[in-house]
């Protein structure tokens, strides 16, 4: 509320509203629903602790109460946590909602737990993940803030990616078979971002899908500058470089086709996924040396922070360029060995990077216009 | 995201729905089925979502079963009664089961009982050393389900109070 009197008053003091009109959305502002990021961090900690206690507790089989009788248990819980939900959605309770909305996923997991239990059913992991997160897909995607559909996107990649291995469709040696899902694992990520965009998720999704992203990027780009390093030739099969293929080209078709995307971040995105693409292929056929195994992961890192910047996302551009920093620096430290280099290094870095920033900060509407230009 | 009250209810009851749907799919081929007990070998491992469990290989009577390398990966049928192995739902048998070739073993998607986990180290030996069995309800269509685990044809609560070991001195 500091802020927006402050914006008050100089809205005020410029002449652009009267105090009686400040006056009326001061009024407003205070009268919303306020969020209390405490409040849903503290009760999201324990709904999470609650569910890995009622999972535990199903884990210990409980084989003196009888089958039906857990199992009216669990559905007479989860039925009285649906309703408590809807009773909050009514009422306007957000924060209370998605509270039970996590509560509803943490039990329907150990339900799923316990059902596999009685009936002694034969399945993987990944299986009742995967199971979990169909049934829990339309829940979740009513919720506003991120804990809830965060959990339920790294369920989604890990059972997918596994599921993958586990089918044994792949046909290639299991090794090779861990760095492809490490390959696709930022792909896979990037596409469902994309599908929640495109379906208008709410700021919590997309927080959440953004979060995938960047966790994916991270170990896609980990992963092309470690095998850069010296690895043997990898072979992802014919199956697995068309995963890659449809997957990249899952993310530049709809958003070539999307308008909800502008000409610059079509440019960004697009050229994300091509230098991606190189990338992991150069390491694959050992064309890639350490150097240009970090400057291609400077590259996607700087493409992936002018996004952030086009999308005004601040708080993810900063992580980002962070993360550039602390590769700038490990790259110098890796080509100049010492200190005393590293250091000359990175201050000629530093001095090309703030002209850099200046240049764009005098002629970014320019660059963007001359980028719009091209893109038509 | 689509946050009508009439969207909420249906998504906060589909979960539910889906998990009744499940039970009650599991509980209709153990209640329906027909009972037919096997004898097993097996081990204990641990399953992060459902506890302790014993994984175990049926003795289903059928010599060199799932021993031919072109019927890897495939779905096939045995009849337990005529100790043979069907490519098809075979019509002459009274009751078949449904299962796949992994890896040179049939596996029916029942091979494997939860136990808790105090008696688990215990029910593992007792199975190594091949006093275990299972009985299974198998639905009409081939798709069986762990019915019960027996220790010398006791259910294994049963068999455990029969024989309770003296405590480790």
């Amino acid at each position: 509320m500091a802020k927006l009197d402050k914006l008050l008053q100089e809205w005020t003091a410029q002449g652009f509203i009267n105090s009686e009109q400040a006056g009326k959305i001061h009024r407003y502002e205070s009268a919303k629903p306020k969020t209390s990021w405490f409040l849903y961090g503290t009760l999201t900690l324990g709904v999470s602790v609650l569910g890995m206690g009622i999972i535990s507790l199903i884990a210990a089989n409980w084989h003196q109460i009888g089958d039906y009788a857990k199992l009216f248990a669990a559905f007479s819980i989860l039925s009285v946590v649906a309703i408590f939900a809807s009773q909050a959605n009514k009422a306007s309770k957000h924060v209370i909602y998605d509270v039970l909305v996590l509560a509803l996923q943490a039990l329907s997991l150990a339900t799923i737990g316990l059902i596999s239990q009685i009936y002694h059913t034969d399945g993987e992991l990944y299986q009742a993940l995967m199971f979990w997160t169909l049934i829990t897909l339309p829940v979740v995607i009513t919720t506003e803030f991120a804990f809830a559909p965060f959990i339920w996107a790294g369920s989604f990649i890990g059972a997918s990616l596994f599921g993958l291995i586990e089918s044994k469709i792949l046909q290639i040696p299991e090794i090779d078979q861990a760095e492809l899902i490490l390959v696709i694992t930022p792909l896979f990520a990037a596409v469902l971002a994309i599908i929640a965009r495109l379906l208008r998720g709410s700021a919590g999704i997309m927080k959440a899908m953004h979060i995938w992203v960047m966790i994916g990027a991270l170990i896609g780009l980990s992963a092309v500058e470690f095998w850069s390093a010296g690895h043997p030739r990898l072979n992802f099969g014919q199956l697995g470089t068309s995963i890659i293929s449809v997957l990249s080209l899952m993310i530049v078709a709809p958003v070539a086709a999307s308008k909800l995307y502008s000409n610059v971040q079509k440019v960004l995105l697009t050229s994300l996924v091509i230098v991606y693409i190189i990338a992991v292929n150069m390491a694959a056929t050992r064309l890639s040396g350490d150097l240009l195994g970090a400057c291609f992961t400077l590259i996607e890192l700087g493409l992936l922070g002018a996004f952030y910047a086009s999308q005004k996302a601040r708080g993810r551009f900063n992580i980002v360029l962070m993360l550039m920093g602390l590769r700038f620096f490990v790259l110098f430290l890796q080509a100049l060995r010492g200190l005393a280099m590293t250091g000359f290094g990175l201050i000629l870095s530093g001095i090309i990077l703030i002209a850099l920033a200046s240049v764009w900060n005098k002629r970014r509407h320019q660059i963007a216009a001359w980028m719009e230009r091209i893109t038509q | 995201m689509n946050r009508s009250p009439k969207f909420i209810i249906a998504a906060l009851a589909f979960p539910i729905l889906a998990l009744l749907g499940l039970a009650i799919n599991k509980a209709t081929i153990r209640e329906i089925g027909r009972i037919v007990t096997f004898k097993i070998t097996g081990y204990d491992p641990r399953d992060l979502l459902s506890g302790h469990y014993l994984i175990y290989q049926i003795d289903y009577g059928v010599p060199g079963l799932c021993t031919n390398p072109d019927v890897q990966g495939q779905t096939i049928y045995i009849c337990p009664q005529e100790q043979r192995v069907y490519g098809d739902k075979p019509a002459s048998c009274s009751y078949f089961i449904k299962g796949t070739c992994q890896n040179q073993r049939f596996e029916a998607g029942v091979e494997r009982y939860y136990i808790p986990q105090e008696y688990a180290v215990r029910l593992d030996r007792l199975v190594q050393n091949k006093q275990g069995s299972v009985t299974l309800s198998v639905a009409s269509n081939g798709e069986a389900q762990v019915n019960r685990l027996l220790i010398e044809g006791l259910p294994w609560a049963e068999f455990i109070q029969k024989n309770q070991e003296p405590p480790a001195p």
